[in-house]
């Protein structure tokens, strides 16, 4: 009767089974919801048979311990996505500010330069008018407002993500010592054969965060994940954090450097800190280096425009606008130089009824500048620039979330909790026990019915 | 008693032993369904005993049902191994089916909670404020 006194010792060790594997399931339901928690599954062994003889008896099933389902390749795929995402995130965050100040709208750049040219236009058919004249200092006015107001609103941007900058870095330099403290308790329990559980979650969704901030390659080692930069600055070893600095450079930006005080700001490229820098020190300076060129060469040909003319006193014609020499800074400094309507030089013979300058003035309209086009087409083509900018990273946007989403759906069908799955096997085993609990009453029955066996006949 | 009726006895006897000892095997592996969480072999399992219940009845009837019509003394008219064997694996059985009586009535608590807890999980989450806040909490009554 080897089987029956092993199964009477079986049933111990499944009743703490039993309770191990109910256990996971209730740690899956409670955490169903938590992000980044793995589905647990209990790992049940056979325990070793008895040998009876040529007869192996089987000993039931013990409890080896837990297992979080996890796929290291998609958890990988997610991390490379939230990179791109959140670069392409802060790159359109940015853009999407920016975009309103060129658009072809009332009081932006090339309304206000057209604005002018029609007040030329006024003022030559009427060169001593004085509100003709007045009309065209004001359209001038407002035109270099709208140059500064662009110019502003990129600095204005830039300044921003350069405290991002600060921000990131700083986030950046405590995920990583949670990351390292982490690392210690999961080295311990790989040590035993243990699988990292909630632990290994919980860094997981860290490195997702850091993910979020910046490019982070992972190594699993022995001793934990093993975190680098895109570059291969270490971030994380063992139970080490490396911190990130930030620095003011020579252009008054934060510059990043490693725990060696290397510079490593080019070489962070995705993540909201990638994102944040290619804004602030690529897209933004190149839209201001446009911005400036335009504001400089537009005021120069204006100016060299007055200059071939005679104001209404017959003197020849001084500086429309103010702009430095050297083109960085112009739209942001660039303003009205006369305020007397006189000083416009409308004469071509130092007549104050000539009108035959204007013309010249108005030619800077039609006239290609030094870049290579004509005011209006330059300022159109920055627009598009822009609107072309915000359209793309958009759509990058939209596909990294397309994309992470469809991950993420792939992450959970492998480790992800199914209330419903659950409580349907629940309610399969309650009908199950139900039944079983109906056999052991007609067991217990049974037995009186095999003892009367021998008793009725012996009476 | 004739000769083929004490045959027929015995037979059923130790059919009804062999039936026991199926039973104990059966009781043994639904255990282990159940610490396996492996609900298709428990299901099996327990038709099985059904199964095992309803024949054991029916020749314990038999049996008895012999006995009574027998005009000798019961004892000596089965086997006294047989005999032996049926009273010992029939105890064994009795208290192999206190502890699986035991393992479903913890297993079936453990399972009525976890199904409160699934029917109350209304999937109501509360998320924080902030781009990068994701918080989720859920709540459950017991």
């Amino acid at each position: 009767m080897a089987s029956l006194s092993t199964s009477l010792l079986t049933a111990v060790q499944a009743l703490g089974a039993d309770t191990g594997a109910l256990q996971v399931t209730n740690n899956n339901i409670a955490n169903a919801s938590t992000p980044g928690y793995s589905r647990q599954v209990a790992i049940l062994q056979e325990a070793a048979p008895t040998n009876d003889g040529n007869i192996s008896v089987g000993n039931g099933v013990v409890l080896e311990g837990y297992q979080s389902v996890r796929d290291e390749l998609v958890q990988t795929q997610i991390q490379q996505e939230t990179q791109a995402q959140s670069g392409a995130n802060a790159q359109l965050a940015s853009l999407q500010q920016i975009q309103p100040t060129f658009t072809t709208s009332t009081q932006d750049i090339g309304t206000e330069m057209s604005a002018m040219f029609s007040s030329l236009s006024a003022l030559s058919t009427n060169p001593t008018s004085g509100s003709a004249g007045q009309a065209v200092l004001t359209a001038g006015q407002n035109l270099a407002t709208a140059f500064n107001t662009a110019s502003t609103t990129l600095t204005s941007q830039q300044a921003g993500l350069n405290t991002q900058v600060t921000q990131d870095v700083n986030q950046i330099n405590k995920i990583t010592q949670q990351i390292a403290a982490l690392n210690p308790q999961i080295a311990d329990l790989n040590a035993t054969g243990q699988d990292g559980g909630t632990v290994q979650d919980q860094q997981n969704q860290l490195v997702l965060s850091l993910s979020a901030l910046t490019s982070v390659a992972v190594t699993k080692t022995d001793n934990g994940d093993t975190l680098t930069t895109g570059n291969g600055t270490p971030l994380v070893v063992g139970s080490q954090s490396f911190s990130l600095q930030t620095t003011t450079g020579s252009n008054g930006m934060q510059q990043v450097l490693d725990q060696n005080g290397a510079h490593i700001t080019s070489s962070l490229t995705t993540g909201d800190l990638g994102g944040t820098i290619q804004t602030r020190d690529q897209t933004i300076p190149g839209l201001l280096n446009q911005l400036d060129t335009l504001a400089n060469q537009f005021g120069s040909a204006i100016n060299a425009a007055q200059a071939q003319g005679f104001n209404q006193s017959g003197a020849t014609g001084q500086n429309f606008f103010n702009i430095p020499t050297a083109v960085a800074g112009s739209a942001a400094s660039i303003s009205v130089a006369i305020t007397d309507p006189t000083q416009i030089a409308t004469s071509s013979d130092g007549t104050a009824g000539s009108n035959g300058n204007v013309a010249n003035l108005m030619a800077v309209q039609t006239n290609a500048l030094p870049a290579g086009q004509t005011p209006g087409d330059t300022y159109a083509n920055l627009v598009y620039q822009v609107g072309s900018l915000t359209s793309n990273t958009t759509a990058e946007s939209g596909a990294t979330t397309a994309s992470l989403l469809q991950l993420n759906d792939q992450l959970s069908s492998v480790s992800g909790v199914s209330i419903d799955e659950e409580s349907t096997n629940l309610i399969s085993f309650q009908t199950a026990y139900e039944a079983a609990a109906r056999v052991v009453t007609t067991v217990q029955a049974l037995f009186s019915v095999t003892l009367a066996m021998g008793t009725v006949a012996a009476e | 008693m004739n000769h083929d009726a004490l045959q027929k006895r015995d037979r059923v006897a130790n059919a009804y032993l062999q039936q026991l000892q199926a039973l104990a095997l059966e009781i043994s592996i639904a255990m282990d369904a159940i610490a396996a969480n492996a609900l298709p072999r428990f299901q099996e399992s327990v038709a099985k005993q059904e199964m095992l219940c309803a024949s054991l009845a029916t020749m314990a009837n038999t049996v008895s049902e012999g006995f009574r019509l027998s005009e000798q003394p019961l004892l000596s008219c089965i086997d006294s191994a047989v005999e032996l064997k049926i009273r010992s694996t029939s105890g064994a059985i009795r208290e192999l089916n206190l502890k699986y009586a035991a393992l479903l009535k913890h297993s079936g608590r453990s399972i009525a909670l976890l199904i409160s807890l699934c029917r109350s999980h209304t999937g109501r989450f509360q998320e924080a404020r902030g781009p990068r806040l994701k918080h989720q909490t859920w709540s459950c009554e017991m």
